[in-house]
């Protein structure tokens, strides 16, 4: 026998423990060992093939392995899905995600990823598939038991949420001449449209009846011996998955439920039964097709006789049912679950009776958001992969819509229709219901696996090297068409969670699907004043895109390029979009800093018709954006812009004006100003106490970058701020400052650029892209090292830097691994310029001008959560309450303070 | 909004320094001796600490010394009366702790230092100190404002590198004299570092003269003037870092490491000489053009 596979092995290994949790008993468990052998034996002969010929050629492993080639894919598939397959280059996208891979190599992980990347359809076949029934739900949500679980990853294997081929998709049938094909419908014969005539069925029927018709007669024709159906437990309309055994059983179980029931989780009972027909939805037709493969290379149940798919748009999980009955319905009419006599989607409507004539409804949209988070991924209305599907969109009230896709479906509905049980019409490809269905169906296709997200075009890094101009040239109009329909248009969508100021993203992507560009940057600015610098700057990757859905299964929507191409064809456009502004009040506001918090809040205050006056330290607005940003990450006529937006919006800008210096708070109370907003960020910079700080050519990333940006040094000498780049400069940190500094280094002329950063490459605070970028530009990254000295020459020029190899150990506060340094690996560095970019702290200047506004021991201001400070009137927000954060987070902090500034306001004038 | 130049006189022989008198009337409403400015003179500009050197509330102004060092200076110096300076920041850094000593302040200006040490002595003159300033320049032509001085002065000692004015030699001479005479409370020096540095070792409590308590003024280079760059960033002898323009621009001349700020000083050396040459050729030929189109 061949050496067995970690999979067999680990089965072998927990046997008693499979057999104490009676799923198989001693002779069932050999048997599936046995299978499972075989199918495992033929995966390892197909890796080993593919090893020795070093790549795949699917002509030469049919020939050589007399293996279908059918099978060939799926064991191929399988393969590459546990990463066996990389060293030709074949990677799994989503595997390679998963951060918790199981610890033995050749084994899946268990479906716990599936549930926490929100994918799970809730579809319940893992709870069938685990051996040791490690797996159940509670409240529609998958739940493993550590202690049960033997870690042999048959669930995630067997989960359609985890891999599912594309082959699986197209055929489950041999093709013949009946068949048809539609993208939107894949594979089928006809579609009809049809009604019981069994007046029983009729009575609880929901449409048609059609579904309890196709299983009575089934089971009069002795098709099956058992319907696997969805019925009730005795809470009202609370899904419970049952077998049926005989037709009288039926009536039970009729009526469409829209709650999730994880019907799967029983299939593992119906072993007893020759012949089983499963009803059930789009993801649990999807499962039985998986299961059908793998990962026995045949089918793990193999008593399936009848697949009867459901139409379903989405489902909900019971708790969901529950609050939409509770909050869109309990408004109109007072509604208990026990009076509702069934639940119907039609028309755009939900629909809920309490009776025949007693109905109400509500728009589908409404009822979106409570949605199961792994419905918004499901491209499938039709039930694809069933012999039959059956639904009541494309038919009359009292009537359904059948579509007959197998020869046994087409049989069954034959069947059906011989014992004059139903009445029947067809439905023909021109007519309007045809049109109808096809038109919801393609509704609920998804992009996503057929268009990539699209990258911008950017500057050769060769060239972008030498020069300031902007790295990416953002999208086409192609480019953004083919973007916004990779969007799911979720119900309940994550990415506004993630955004700190709560732009509705799928609104805005919506519309710019439908090219409505003005109604989209509208929409973008009731939310965000400043969409062209978030569009760049924000780190999209830990925010918004990082909820986004998409990246559980792939790359997310590029929510920060469309923001970016609304907001330049807004500033490109004649008549700028401009928010609605309130009359004026003739109430002074007076805001400290012109960086993102303050220019958001002044945004926010003038729209609602306050007299707003920023006042700012620098000769020129902007704050970080200008002084810290370079010009080929954020040109400086965007920020400028968007100064000129405000001031035509009435705002006024006082620049020189250091406040705590040329005036206080208290001056400006006495010049008519009811209230302030401080947002002066977090400027001073921090040292990194080594020996060596204070040699020539060691500098801060907050002069280095004030320098070249606020002071365009990069022009010297028709500009008059110097600069001096050495050949070999190294920068300290691992943050944007730290990757803007490089660049700019590299820009300026250095020969080679290292940035040397004390954790690894995984901890680096720096937004993706630009980490990215920088490589491209040929920066170079000593990661794990630390400085230890500065060396400098006989001029107090430095020379040289030694440094220490760092590993990581345990999480420190900020959850990042702590760097410590590994004794006795010094070693130096040549190095002529040090840009220190390791952080900045808070700024006393304006504080210190107030000594009784209350700082925590950091010197940052102590805010309330909407940025009020213990001072009547004052308010704060950004870096300067938060220390060093994001632009983004800062115009967050200064919206919030915007809407308590103006309660506080209104409420006291 | 752009601050007008209301009056440009040249001071001394020297043809180099000059004493601009600029409308600020916000920053003179707050400007106290030991207070600085930053000025951005136009769009191309890079932002140049000056010390106020004088203010005047009521009319709302301030006044600044320059001395003609590079190209910045050059250009203010171009500036006439009835022109604007496009960016005037302040006041910036601590104003001087003014108190009644026990002991005789001893004021030490040299070179263009004198100018700043203007408002410290009044101020101190005011609260009833005894003010004894020593003035010192290379020359006499470098020498300016002996008489305004001397109004707030109770002793004013002159002296020149080259003798062509009071005594003959440094200003740490009749320093020492001094420190031997009688017993001084604090000694402040405002001029080139190098004076700053050997004023402060003569009152380190050396050569068995007494202790002194001393206040140097440091213009070092600088960006924002907020704390913000570091870039006029300071070592001090015990290891710690000060910044001129927030914990300063007057700091304990006994802990500042001079041997390190007179490097740091002179880093921009290269680009501050090809800027000026630069713009020494552009007047040149802006004169020729002048001179050939009437």
């Amino acid at each position: 026998m061949e050496k067995a596979s970690p999979l067999i092995e680990v089965l072998i290994d927990n046997k008693q423990k499979i057999l104490d949790s009676k799923k198989y008993n001693e002779v069932e468990f050999e048997e599936f060992i046995n299978s499972l052998m075989q199918a495992e034996n033929e995966r390892e002969k197909v890796l080993k093939k593919i090893k020795e010929l070093g790549r795949i050629d699917i002509q030469k492993l049919k020939e050589d392995l007399k293996i279908s080639e059918e099978r060939l894919i799926y064991n191929i598939e399988y393969l590459k899905e546990l990463g066996l397959l990389e060293f030709i280059g074949e990677i799994s996208e989503f595997y390679q995600s998963i951060e918790e891979k199981n610890e033995k190599e050749g084994l899946f992980p268990n479906v716990s990823i599936i549930r926490d990347k929100k994918i799970c359809s809730g579809c319940g076949l893992c709870v069938s598939i685990c051996p040791t029934n490690a797996i159940n739900f509670l409240n529609d949500t998958l739940n493993i038991d550590d202690d049960l679980c033997i870690n042999c990853g048959l669930c995630y294997a067997c989960c359609h949420r985890s891999f599912f081929p594309k082959e699986l998709k197209t055929d489950q049938e041999k093709l013949d001449s009946d068949k048809k094909y539609l993208k939107e419908f894949n594979n089928y014969r006809e579609i009809y449209s049809a009604q019981t005539k069994d007046d029983l069925i009729r009575k609880v029927a929901q449409d048609g009846g059609i579904v309890t018709t196709l299983l009575k007669t089934a089971f009069i024709r002795k098709i099956i011996d058992a319907a696997l159906v969805v019925g009730v437990s005795e809470k009202p309309h609370e899904p419970l998955p049952l077998l049926i055994e005989n037709e009288e059983d039926l009536l039970k179980s009729a009526g469409t439920r829209y709650s999730n029931a994880h019907a799967l989780k029983i299939l593992q009972n119906s072993k007893k039964f020759k012949k089983i027909a499963v009803v059930g939805t789009p993801c649990v037709m999807e499962a039985l097709r998986k299961v059908s493969v793998y990962p026995l290379n045949e089918p793990f149940y193999n008593n399936i006789a009848l697949k009867i798919g459901l139409f379903c748009m989405e489902s909900f999980d019971y708790e969901k049912i529950l609050d939409i009955l509770k909050n869109e319905f309990l408004t109109r009419r007072l509604i208990i679950p026990k009076e509702i006599k069934k639940m119907d989607i039609n028309k755009g409507r939900f629909i809920i009776y309490k009776n025949n004539k007693d109905f109400f409804d509500i728009p589908i949209k409404k009822i979106k958001k409570y949605g199961r988070f792994g419905c918004f991924l499901c491209d499938d209305l039709t039930s694809e992969l069933s012999d039959l599907s059956i639904g009541s969109i494309g038919s009359e009230p009292g009537w359904s819509t059948i579509i007959t896709r197998t020869s046994k479906g087409v049989d069954l509905f034959q069947q059906a229709f011989n014992l004059k049980l139903i009445e029947q019409k067809k439905i023909e490809e021109d007519s309007k219901s045809f049109i109808t269905l096809s038109k919801i169906a393609k509704s609920k296709l998804k992009m996503y696996k057929e268009i990539p997200r699209q990258k911008m075009i950017e500057q050769d890094p060769n060239v972008r090297k030498n020069n300031f101009q902007e790295v990416p040239k953002g999208y086409t109009l192609e480019m953004v068409k083919l973007e916004t329909q990779r969007c799911l248009q979720c119900g309940n969508p994550l990415c506004i969670e993630g955004c700190p100021v709560n732009v509705d993203i799928p609104k805005f992507i919506r519309l710019l699907r439908q090219e409505k560009f003005s109604d989209a940057i509208n929409n973008v600015k009731t939310y965000n004043l400043l969409p062209a610098i978030c569009g760049r700057v924000c780190p999209q990757e830990i925010q918004c895109e990082q909820t986004c859905l998409l990246s559980s299964v792939s790359k997310p929507i590029a929510i920060g390029n469309l923001e970016r191409f609304i907001a330049d064809w807004d500033r490109k456009s004649q008549v700028k979009a401009c928010p609605d502004c309130q009359a004026p009040k003739n109430i002074k506001v007076g805001i400290i800093g012109a960086g993102p918090a303050g220019l958001t809040c002044a945004g926010e205050l003038l729209m609602r018709g306050y007299d707003v006056t920023i006042f700012e330290a620098f000769h020129t607005g902007g704050g970080v954006l200008v002084y810290g940003i370079p010009e080929f990450r954020l040109p400086k006529d965007i920020v400028r812009e968007e100064i000129e937006t405000l001031k035509t919006l009435g705002g006024k800008i006082e620049y020189n004006k250091i406040i705590g210096k040329i005036m206080t708070i208290e001056d400006l109370k006495s010049m008519g100003f009811k209230a302030f907003f401080i947002g002066v960020g977090a400027g001073l910079p921090t040292f990194i106490i080594v020996t060596g700080l204070s040699l020539n050519g060691v500098l801060t990333a907050n002069e280095f970058l004030t320098r070249a940006n606020l002071m365009k040094a990069y022009k010297f000498p028709e500009y008059d701020t110097p600069i001096k780049i050495g050949k070999i400069v190294t920068v300290l940190g691992g943050g944007n400052v730290a990757m803007d500094s490089a660049r700019v280094a590299l820009r300026l002329g250095a020969e080679r650029v290292i940035v040397v950063y004390r954790r690894s490459e995984k901890e680096m605070p720096a937004r993706r892209a630009e980490y990215h970028h920088a490589i491209e530009e040929g920066i170079e990254f000593q990661f794990l090292t630390n400085p230890v000295s500065f060396i400098g020459d006989e001029n107090e020029s430095v020379k040289q830097m030694e440094v220490i190899k760092m590993r990581l150990g345990e999480p420190d506060d900020s959850g990042r691994r702590r760097p410590i340094p590994i004794e006795g690996s010094e070693y130096k560095i040549e190095t002529d310029t040090i840009i220190i970019a390791i952080g900045t702290k808070a700024n006393p200047i304006l504080t210190n001008s107030i000594p009784e506004l209350k700082l925590n021991k950091w010197g940052y201001i102590e805010t309330g959560e909407h940025g009020k400070t213990n001072l009547e009137g004052v308010y704060a927000g950004g870096d300067i309450v938060t220390g060093s954060a994001t632009v983004i987070s800062a115009m967050g902090a200064g919206k919030r303070a915007a809407a308590e500034i103006d309660s506080y306001l209104t409420e006291k004038i | 909004m752009p601050y007008k130049i209301l009056e440009k006189r040249e001071l001394g022989g020297s043809g180099i320094v000059f004493e601009m008198v600029l409308e600020t009337p916000l920053i003179a409403k707050k400007a106290y001796a030991g207070n600085f400015v930053l000025v951005r003179i136009n769009e191309t500009g890079e932002r140049i600490p000056l010390t106020i050197a004088d203010y005047d509330r009521e009319r709302g102004t301030i006044t600044i010394v320059v001395q003609i060092a590079g190209k910045s200076t050059k250009l203010l110096f171009h500036q006439n009366v009835g022109d604007s300076i496009l960016d005037v920041v302040g006041p910036l850094g601590n104003k001087i702790h003014i108190k009644k000593y026990e002991y005789p302040v001893v004021i030490i200006g040299g070179g263009v230092g004198i100018a700043p040490c203007y408002p410290q002595a009044k101020e101190l003159k005011e609260v009833g100190n005894k003010i004894i300033s020593i003035l010192g320049a290379r020359n006499k032509e470098l020498l300016f404002w002996r008489d305004k001085m001397g109004s707030v002065s109770d002793e004013l000692i002159i002296c020149t590198d080259d003798g062509s004015e009071g005594i003959k030699g440094v200003v740490t001479e009749p320093l020492k004299d001094l420190l031997k005479r009688e017993k001084l409370s604090i000694v402040i020096a405002i001029g080139p570092l190098i004076m700053m540095k050997y004023v402060a070792l003569t009152t380190n409590g050396f050569d068995g003269l007494p202790k002194v308590k001393t206040i140097v003024s440091l213009n070092t280079i600088m960006i924002d003037g907020t704390g913000m760059c570091g870039g006029c960033r300071f070592p001090t002898i015990d290891g710690k870092i000060g910044f001129a323009c927030v914990d300063g621009p007057d700091v304990d001349g006994h802990i500042v490491d001079f041997d390190n700020l007179l490097k740091r000083a002179k880093r921009f050396e290269k680009q501050e000489k090809e800027s000026l040459e630069l713009y020494d050729r552009e007047c040149k030929a802006l004169k020729k053009f002048y001179k050939e189109n009437g």
